[in-house]
């Protein structure tokens, strides 16, 4: 499927819990007891998953609005890295169709 | 009573036959042996520890035994006993105090989740605590035992106890594990240094232990409050260095070094992140202690700057 089209999800049962430190987040996952470290780009997605943002391409539009840049192929590529990294960090998963 | 008011062949005598209730910190260990080398080493190293005379409580009992009789003869071991289990092989009869001061680490490891628990030393200065964690071999203790003999006080050099209910820093004072050439570095560095017998050939190489100085054993019922948390290293032939470290990733790495910190869940991590949050985080590298403790005074005043 092509990740233009993907929607995510956090985790089934994951309760998230936020600290920001300077400008990094740290993020408890109740359901898997682990700590992640986010940068602010993958925050973003995280926080916008969690508000029921789930379309990678909604989300790449809001991110790249909200840091005021435009969504070249470059940018594009950046963000559909970081949902990977988040997707093999055990935070979000891939809806199935 | 301190142990170092008992007589030393009377505390043997006790420590043989009923034990001794020894107090370090929030914990009552009951300890039995009758092995001179460990109980020698005990009146030494804890002699200005509490005993208590009229115990209802201990939080453990621990034995160590020779095996038998003869045994004590030909290639002397040790065994350690926890409430009349072996937990681990035996050792040989010359590591009995590192053995000892290994076996209660673990017991408190183990046994005490009432309180977050991480793999560090802990030291403090004017009621604010530095925690100094790092790997095995970074020069923790040795900084540590440069550190609480030039003015700041020791909470302990291997266990750093949190209160989950407030965030203090929980003092136990034991006395510094040292390795290898730390042994001779603290023994020139520290005047009057007081050590315990050198165990060779351990797993972790040659061990001895400092006796604690008798001021933050005294101190051992004040807790502190965390300020700094500090990744130490020591680097033979660099200079001294202390570079400011992200909290986020701080936060990380000392959830790392915690024993206890994922079985706490969402609340290990509200616990670690106030900690952090109230703390600078830095990497420190050191080669010559002096330099190292000329850091650590300049955080102080920098800290009591800060506050004024």
């Amino acid at each position: 499927m092509s990740a233009r089209l993907q929607s995510w999800n956090l985790i089934p049962n994951a309760t998230l819990y936020w600290k920001t430190l300077q400008d990094e987040c740290v993020v408890f996952n109740s359901a898997s007891g682990q700590t992640h470290l986010l940068d602010p780009i993958s925050a973003l997605f995280v926080h916008q998953i969690q508000q029921r943002r789930q379309e990678s391409d909604e989300l790449f539009f809001e991110t790249a609005r909200l840091l005021e840049c435009d969504l070249t192929l470059e940018i594009r590529t950046t963000f559909e890295e970081r949902l990977r990294k988040l997707e093999v960090s055990g935070l979000i998963e891939a809806n199935a169709f | 009573m301190k142990i170092t008011q008992i007589n030393e062949s009377v505390f043997l005598r006790d420590l043989k036959a009923r034990g001794i209730w020894l107090r370090t910190g929030p914990f009552q260990i009951h300890v039995q042996s009758p092995i001179p080398l460990l109980g020698r080493a005990i009146h030494l190293l804890y002699g200005d520890f509490p005993v208590v005379e009229n115990p209802e409580f201990a939080d453990f009992h621990i034995q160590f035994r020779e095996p038998n009789y003869f045994r004590r003869f030909f290639r002397p071991r040790v065994h350690f006993y926890f409430d009349d289990h072996m937990p681990f092989r035996p050792l040989p009869g010359d590591h009995a105090f590192a053995m000892f001061e290994w076996c209660v680490n673990w017991c408190i490891e183990s046994q005490a989740n009432h309180y977050l628990m991480m793999h560090a030393a802990i030291v403090e200065h004017d009621g604010f605590a530095a925690i100094l964690a790092a790997p095995p071999g970074s020069g923790k203790s040795t900084l540590t035992a440069g550190l609480v003999n030039r003015g700041w006080r020791l909470l302990s050099d291997e266990l750093t106890l949190i209160d989950p209910n407030d965030g203090t820093a929980i003092p136990m004072a034991r006395p510094i594990s040292l390795k290898n050439e730390s042994i001779d570095v603290v023994r020139d560095f520290v005047s009057g240094a007081v050590l315990g017998p050198i165990a060779t050939d351990t797993v972790k190489g040659a061990v001895s232990h400092l006796k604690p100085p008798t001021d933050s054993v005294e101190r051992v019922e004040q807790r502190a409050v965390p300020r700094w948390v500090i990744f130490p290293r020591f680097e033979a032939g660099m200079p001294v260095s202390l570079s400011p470290y992200p909290k986020a990733r701080a936060l990380l790495r000392l959830a790392d070094h915690a024993f206890n910190y994922s079985q706490y869940g969402t609340k290990g991590f509200e616990i670690m992140a106030e900690l952090i949050d109230r703390c600078n985080a830095y990497e420190f590298t050191y080669s010559h202690l002096e330099d190292a403790i000329s850091v650590f005074e300049s955080l102080c005043v920098e800290h009591v700057g800060t506050v004024a």
